[in-house]
């Protein structure tokens, strides 16, 4: 008998909850011979690894040096995360990102809410299907989720998450960001760290993910607006505009790339699969420390650094190197291109190109024009809102690297975070987070997040209609 | 610098999430499979440019994200598409299910009297099957598509069946050269005529269900 797409739909989560939950039950299998076979950063690989050159041997040693002086720099008053730039150890990265994203005092704010949304999530998330799908298909050959069990933490988080902020909910693509966390921290922090990412001052990850993308349209004008300014001679190679109404059919017997294409995985995961793993994790140190100004700032670098190559590149070339090659290891070493990565923030706060304009701008009304649903003016607007206050705090943080390091003591050691009522509000809420409980919250979030912080910080976004 | 093609002919993938587009693509495009492909974000794309006695022929086929709320960006896409493949999976009933509402997503945003054609894939999961052949028939009966079967992981049906929107146009540019033969689909699909084009000392066979006339 053919049963109703409701009951298969019951059953079908039904199915799925059992199985992680089974998982959990199990336990991760405890194959030692896998350490084998696996690389430096936790990827399995096809045969056996030759044991660590003399060469290999002595980076280890002296990454775990570097380590121990940054567990004495974490420990001590002198805290200079900044350094990130200068190459993190994994060892200590999830400790770094614990400082940054402020999580213990989150945490401690919201006893018990994890396990909460956790089991709640089991109930009521709707998400729970496309969640199961995402996790069925990534990260295979990573030792944290080879496994069901690993994979069983990456389902709870993002189902957590799905009924924790339901405006967000789950969107395809925060599955690779979970898992990024989650290889450095424990499940409940690294739950924190994602609200904290989506909601705090200087990522606002919110915007880019809930429907209509209202913040990636702005964040893809802005880029194109730098382009413009920058890089004029690649831009016309590239070709103009976000959307395909751009892709000209012939231009001089050639078809044009868009910067619509390529923009999305850079500007809603942060370069996960756009860039080799171990660079990827050294722009999240970046990007969680300086935020999404940072964003903005890469995406130039990639296109800067590369622009000789890609001025030879038709479409096709073009399209695998953005989207292929970038992912495979660079000429550049890493640390070159960090420093390309701070030279270009430097360079376009000097040009006041370092953010767009918050969503209510010239660009970002031009990009709430171009959404057909009327749910996405609502939604830029809340966007908006959450970029205003954030971009004070990256603003300041990346006005001046110079000042970085006191600036984050600042924010760090700030007692009354200028959110925190907002964010009271939002974790204590009862029920879901819903959409409507949220248009009440611009004007307070505004008003206390300007409060406190000294003007110089916010000149560069003052003049956001250059931008 | 010389063109590097004559005919273009841009094609679109889509389908619910987890249906395997882009798993068809690359089989397209680069005759592989893996089992574990990410999600795709926004949009992406891939070309093959095919040389049948001297007429260059570049498929570009777009490939998208499958979750409803991409559909802001995907969406712009189907303006420009001369063809558009909708997939289901046939292990999922709501996958087939939701066909429904895709095509009207067509209707409402790609040009008028693009050519549609549905796809069932995974056919290879036949004892997962879901949805019976007959129904995938029904409903592509039912909107005026063309109907295959087929799965990225075996290569059923996939000996790149593209189907050209514009077949005039195609017969016109593809007139000589090509050896036409009838019926070799392995879906059985009799209304289709199959071009066989051998590309020399690579051996690689290419076929092209070519669908002739609407």
């Amino acid at each position: 008998m053919q049963e109703d797409p409701e009951t298969l739909l019951a059953l079908q989560r039904a199915n799925i909850v059992a199985q992680y939950h089974q998982a959990c039950q199990a336990g991760s299998p405890q194959d030692l011979s896998l350490w084998k076979v696996t690389n430096h950063q936790g990827f399995l690989q096809d045969k056996q690894l030759p044991g660590p050159s003399p060469h290999e041997a002595k980076k280890h040693l002296q990454e775990t040096q570097h380590a121990n002086k940054w567990i004495k720099m974490l420990n001590s008053r002198e805290t200079q995360l900044w350094q990130v730039y200068k190459g993190a150890p994994p060892q200590v990265r999830g400790q770094v990102w614990l400082r940054l994203l402020n999580i213990n005092k989150v945490k401690a704010r919201n006893p018990g809410k994890y396990q909460e949304m956790k089991e709640e999530a089991l109930v009521s998330s709707q998400d729970i299907t496309q969640i199961d799908l995402d996790i069925n298909r990534m990260f295979h050959s990573h030792t944290m989720f080879w496994d069901c069990y690993g994979a069983a933490s990456l389902f709870h988080m993002l189902s957590a998450y799905s009924v924790y902020n339901t405006e967000v909910g789950y969107c395809q693509g925060m599955s690779k960001i979970v898992a990024i966390l989650l290889t450095f921290l424990p499940e409940e922090d690294a739950f924190w760290a994602l609200a904290q990412l989506m909601t705090d001052d200087r990522h606002a990850m919110h915007g880019f993910l809930i429907p209509g993308f209202p913040k990636l349209l702005r964040f893809q004008a802005h880029h194109e607006h730098i382009l413009d300014r920058a890089l004029p001679k690649l831009k016309k190679h590239i070709g103009h505009g976000v959307g395909p109404e751009h892709l000209l059919p012939f231009r001089q017997g050639e078809e044009q790339m868009c910067t619509g294409i390529y923009t999305p995985k850079w500007f809603l995961q942060c370069f996960i699969d756009r860039t080799p793993f171990s660079l990827t994790l050294k722009l999240w140190d970046a990007y969680i420390l300086d935020g999404e100004c940072m964003l903005t700032a890469m995406a130039y670098t990639i296109l800067r650094v590369h622009r000789k190559r890609l001025l030879k590149l038709p479409l096709e070339g073009l399209r695998e190197f953005l989207q292929d090659s970038l992912a495979q290891p660079w000429a550049l070493e890493e640390k070159v291109v960090l420093r390309h990565l701070r030279t270009s923030m430097t360079q376009l706060r000097r040009m006041k190109c370092d953010l767009p304009s918050p969503g209510g701008g010239s660009l970002g009304g031009s990009a709430v024009r171009r959404l057909p649903l009327a749910q996405g003016v609502i939604l830029e607007s809340r966007d908006r809102v959450l970029r205003r206050a954030p971009s004070m705090e990256p603003a300041s943080v990346s006005s001046s690297l110079s000042l970085s390091h006191e600036w984050i003591n600042k924010i760090l050691k700030k007692k009354n975070n200028p959110k925190g009522n907002w964010q009271a509000r939002l974790h204590g809420c009862k029920g879901p987070w819903a959409p409507s409980n949220t248009r009440g919250l611009p004007e307070e979030l505004g008003i206390s997040a300007w409060a406190g912080y000294p003007t110089p910080s916010w000149s560069s976004l003052s003049v956001p209609t250059h931008c | 610098m010389a063109k590097q093609y004559d005919v273009l002919f841009r094609l679109l993938l889509i389908g619910d999430s987890g249906v395997g587009k882009t798993c068809l693509l690359c089989r397209f495009t680069d005759n592989e499979f893996h089992s574990s492909h990410i999600s795709t974000i926004g949009v992406d794309f891939k070309m093959k440019t095919i040389e049948v006695d001297g007429i260059k022929v570049r498929i570009q086929i777009w490939d998208t994200a499958g979750q409803e709320r991409y559909q802001t960006i995907t969406k712009q896409y189907y303006r420009r598409a001369q063809g558009i493949f909708l997939v289901y999976d046939i292990s999922s009933e709501r996958s087939y299910q939701h066909i429904m509402k895709w095509v009207s997503d067509v209707d409402e945003y790609a040009p008028e009297g693009v050519q549609k054609i549905l796809i069932g894939n995974k056919a290879d999961e036949e004892q997962k099957r879901q949805v019976g052949r007959e129904q995938g028939q029904q409903l592509a009966k039912e909107y005026g598509m063309d109907f295959y079967e087929t799965s990225a992981c075996t290569n059923l049906n996939i000996k790149e069946p593209i189907s050209f929107t514009q077949p005039r146009k195609v017969r016109t540019c593809m007139t000589e050269g090509l050896k036409l033969v009838g019926g070799s689909s392995e879906d059985s699909n009799q209304e289709d005529v199959t071009l066989t084009v051998d590309t020399g000392p690579t051996q690689h066979r290419l076929h092209f269900a070519m669908l002739l006339g609407n």
